[in-house]
């Protein structure tokens, strides 16, 4: 069902679940089950790639770390514990919604949700030019050993020519793409909110509204 | 530097940085886009190399690591607004692709990686001045202050917040951003002196435009802007009415804290 609605749609519900799972009262140990409820079936729901999301799991559990540590030091471990509890489930969620969005969906998305222009184009630019960069740091590395260069792979000099030879390569990329008639306009036109999303927006928001009632009410 | 999700338990303070972040980011983009679209290509190439960057942890000190920023570098080739809106373009990707920083605090990360480093910077830079001595003592003193700065939001938020004690927290966070921002600085500085003797139209001048092809500045140029920032005003003024309700019932942060240290004597 998430897979099939638009990528409009897949965002306001990951900030809908997310946004109920980072808000629950810490206190209630009910709430944080009903959240382990919910997460296990978004992931069903969702079926990741398990060593994708290990990856990216990872790196946020040693920030949530790093973000409690000061809460340990103090002697809070329980609270601690909460707190890393909570923010790891609100992590899996986001990481699951994550895995159903391409990269080159999220500008269109983000037109299409009304987010200022100049923003969403600045994200599909983004998204572009990371494997662009990729590509050049590969060669630029290349050409420096083959001239027998010695010292640090990447000098300041280096950095300026990757920026430098990158944005030449994004600028030809976005003069082609609208010469040949592709617009933001017709990409965002494909990821807005459509009458079948529906079902899986009242299912999020039926979702939070249990988690929230779990913790309250129990 | 990256605040998680769920990690700040007091609704309201997590809403009012949010607001405050979503607000700069809004102004940011309307300046932006009152600019024109001509540097969308190098804004997005800075924001992937930023990207890219900051998924280099180093070590800082024994048990701590830190990442770089990229505000600096950002501010100083773009200005300040495309800066925050290239800045809140990386949180924005990081949040929602690789769950790195959280949805529900984009804002609060915004504010403390986005737009206090970029008007750090900038202000450095107006004092002192635009030449390139000026502009590498700029990178330097402005992206150590934009660290530091970001660095006393975050501890604001988990004091405030999370019931985090103040002590550890700010000494923790200031110490790691300072050195990180130091050797952050020295680079930015680095590759803006390269930038400047290669490609000087690329370096961002008060007053005028980065370069940028004017082929490409037909579509967006004449869009009302004001409309957007008061949209995007009324849906935060929205969302921080609807949740007030589930503002938690907990005791305040400060409160847990004083009762630690009471239980403590």
């Amino acid at each position: 069902m998430i897979g099939r609605a638009s990528p409009a749609a897949r965002l306001v519900c990951a900030l809908v679940i997310v946004t109920a799972l980072a808000t629950l009262p810490l206190a209630v140990p009910a709430g944080l089950l009903g959240a382990l409820v919910v997460v296990i079936a978004l992931l069903g729901s969702v079926r990741p790639h398990w060593g994708v999301l290990g990856k990216r799991l990872l790196p946020a559990l040693l920030m949530i770390a790093a973000l409690v540590t000061p809460l340990l030091l103090s002697g809070s471990g329980a609270r601690a514990a909460a707190v890393f509890a909570r923010a790891t489930l609100a992590v899996l969620a986001a990481l699951a919604f994550a895995e159903t969005l391409r990269p080159e969906e999220l500008g269109a998305a983000l037109r299409a949700l009304r987010f200022p222009p100049a923003l969403a184009e600045v994200v599909t630019t983004l998204l572009r030019q990371l494997e662009a960069l990729g590509g050049e740091a590969r060669s630029i590395g290349l050409a420096r050993r083959l001239r027998g260069a010695h010292g640090p792979a990447f000098s300041a000099d280096a950095v300026a020519t990757l920026l430098i030879r990158a944005h030449d390569r994004a600028e030809r990329a976005q003069l082609a793409q609208r010469l040949r008639g592709f617009g933001a306009e017709t990409a965002s036109q494909k990821a807005r909110l459509r009458r079948s999303d529906g079902a899986l927006l009242a299912l999020s928001g039926l979702a939070a509204a249990f988690l929230h009632a779990s913790a309250r009410f129990s | 530097m990256h605040l998680a999700d769920g990690v700040v338990n007091q609704v309201p303070v997590v809403l009012s940085l949010n607001l405050l972040g979503a607000c700069a980011v809004g102004v940011a983009a309307s300046s932006a886009l009152r600019q024109g679209t001509k540097a969308a290509a190098w804004t997005g190439t800075l924001a992937a190399f930023v990207l890219a960057a900051q998924a280099l942890n180093l070590p800082v000190l024994p048990g701590a690591s830190a990442h770089v920023i990229g505000g600096g570098l950002l501010a100083l080739a773009l200005g300040p607004a495309r800066a925050i809106v290239a800045g809140f373009a990386v949180l924005l990707v990081q949040a929602l692709l690789w769950g790195d920083g959280g949805m529900t605090v984009l804002g609060v990360n915004a504010l403390n990686m986005a737009v206090l480093p970029a008007l750090s910077v900038h202000a450095c830079r107006r004092l002192f001045g635009e030449s390139p001595r000026g502009l590498a003592l700029a990178a330097v003193f402005g992206v150590v202050l934009g660290n530091l700065l970001g660095a006393c939001s975050l501890a604001l938020a988990l004091v405030t917040g999370a019931g985090a004690p103040s002590g550890i927290t700010v000494a923790w966070l200031l110490g790691v951003q300072a050195i990180a921002g130091l050797a952050e600085g020295a680079l930015t500085a680095l590759a803006v002196r390269s930038l400047l003797e290669r490609a000087p139209a690329l370096v961002y001048r008060r007053g005028r435009e980065s370069a940028a092809p004017p082929s490409l500045d037909s579509q967006l140029e004449n869009r009302p802007t004001h409309g957007n920032a008061l949209r995007f005003a009324l849906i935060a003024v929205g969302i921080v009415i609807a949740l007030l309700p589930l503002a938690s019932a907990s005791p305040d942060a400060l409160a847990v804290v004083l009762a630690h240290l009471r239980v403590a004597r």
